[in-house]
């Protein structure tokens, strides 16, 4: 019986989920062209009690351990701007052709452990995207943006690690750069936030 | 233990996975029949001008309910109201109207996010734009977006927030043609 609700959750969560849907794609011609001059990242309604809560938390947790200062401890719209011009920068080009990202959060939801244990969770990061163009304001693309990430048992919550905020927008970052068009470069989705301290 | 386990795995595996097609004009067949005997007969006549995007299906951003097709019949609505508001409960598209109505672009999307593993919410946004145009000839654009949200356990929600923004879009959308009066 364990076995099948495992498989079932499995296959509930992973399989064929599109991470992006889009509302409207980059023109052609501006496909792996755009630097990014700007990451700003706010909370929708939908979400930002949860956000400034968990937020809350955090920087609460952060002042105890005495490392406030670090990209872990800080709100979601700063780490999450500052982890996603990092991943982007590292991918993008060094034109003129500048461009700004707005993102508006609806989701941010963590494993709930218990549940890891006896069967399996999620992590989840969504929210939509604005590409704009600085100087004209022109909208040059938009897109929506969901990052799930399953982990299951105890061995599933080991590996999961810390983290989870940035790992999960590291992801989200790595989605923008894939809708613009830039060249992928391995390895920069596993972003460390141990490392950035 | 196992009833504890199942009804939340299964609750949250329906949320993610199941799938169904929902007529939105059908889900909403109550609230626009009571919108659309509301509505008083003005002193004009009306034209309308719809585009095939108002009735596109709308779409389901993210990955929670996304299996559910939603299809929109705006223009079916704005249909209804224009001729319950028009002078002789007909719409005519010649140069003689008052003001002509022209509903060029539309978009409707909607996104579930999961708050627990048994309970959602959902988020409709409709988009209209086009513009009205007066026996004169003087065109005023108009862009229309409105939002509505509802709580869902099995993605009832998604129909029910859709259903709430076209509602809304289409009683802005009225509510400007009622202006030139």
């Amino acid at each position: 019986m364990r076995l099948f609700l495992l498989l079932f959750s499995a296959l509930t969560i992973s399989g064929c989920v599109q991470h992006t849907k889009m509302l409207k794609p980059l023109a052609e011609k501006q496909q792996g062209t755009l630097n990014i001059q700007s990451v700003t990242v706010s909370y929708s309604d939908l979400s930002a009690e949860t956000i400034m809560a968990i937020d809350e938390k955090i920087k609460t947790e952060a002042e105890k351990k005495g490392n406030s200062d670090s990209i872990a401890s800080q709100p979601l719209k700063s780490s999450m701007a500052k982890v996603t011009k990092e991943v982007l920068e590292a991918r993008d080009s060094d034109t003129n052709d500048f461009a700004n990202i707005y993102i508006e959060v609806d989701n941010l939801k963590f494993v709930d452990p218990m549940a890891a244990i006896l069967i399996s969770d999620t992590d989840q990061l969504s929210g939509s995207v604005k590409v704009v163009d600085p100087k004209t304001k022109e909208l040059l693309s938009e897109f929506y943006v969901d990052v799930l990430k399953g982990t299951g048992g105890l061995l599933g919550l080991a590996v999961r690690g810390g983290g989870v905020r940035e790992k999960l927008s590291a992801q989200f970052a790595e989605y923008i750069g894939d809708n613009l068009g830039f060249e992928k470069i391995e390895n920069t989705a596993t972003y460390n936030s141990a490392s950035k301290e | 233990m196992y009833n504890l386990l199942v009804i939340p795995l299964t609750v949250v595996g329906a949320f993610i996975l199941s799938a169904c097609a929902y007529d939105i004009k059908a889900e909403n067949k109550a609230a626009t029949a009571i919108e659309t005997q509301a509505i008083t007969a003005s002193n004009l006549n009306i034209a309308l001008e719809t585009s095939d995007t108002l009735d596109q299906e709308a779409m389901n951003l993210g990955i929670a309910c996304s299996a559910h097709k939603y299809k929109m019949r705006l223009s079916e609505d704005l249909n209804e109201r224009f001729t319950a508001l028009d002078k002789d409960g007909s719409l005519n598209n010649t140069s003689a109207a008052d003001v002509k109505v022209v509903a060029s672009t539309s978009r409707s999307t909607v996104k579930c996010i999961q708050k627990s593993s048994v309970s959602g919410i959902c988020e409709g946004e409709v988009q209209i734009s086009g513009k009205t145009v007066s026996k004169s000839g003087i065109a005023k654009p108009f862009a229309i977006t409105k939002k509505s949200s509802a709580s869902t356990v099995s993605c009832g929600g998604a129909k029910k927030s859709l259903a709430q923004a076209s509602n809304d879009a289409i009683s802005d959308l009225v509510e400007i043609v009622q202006s030139y009066n």
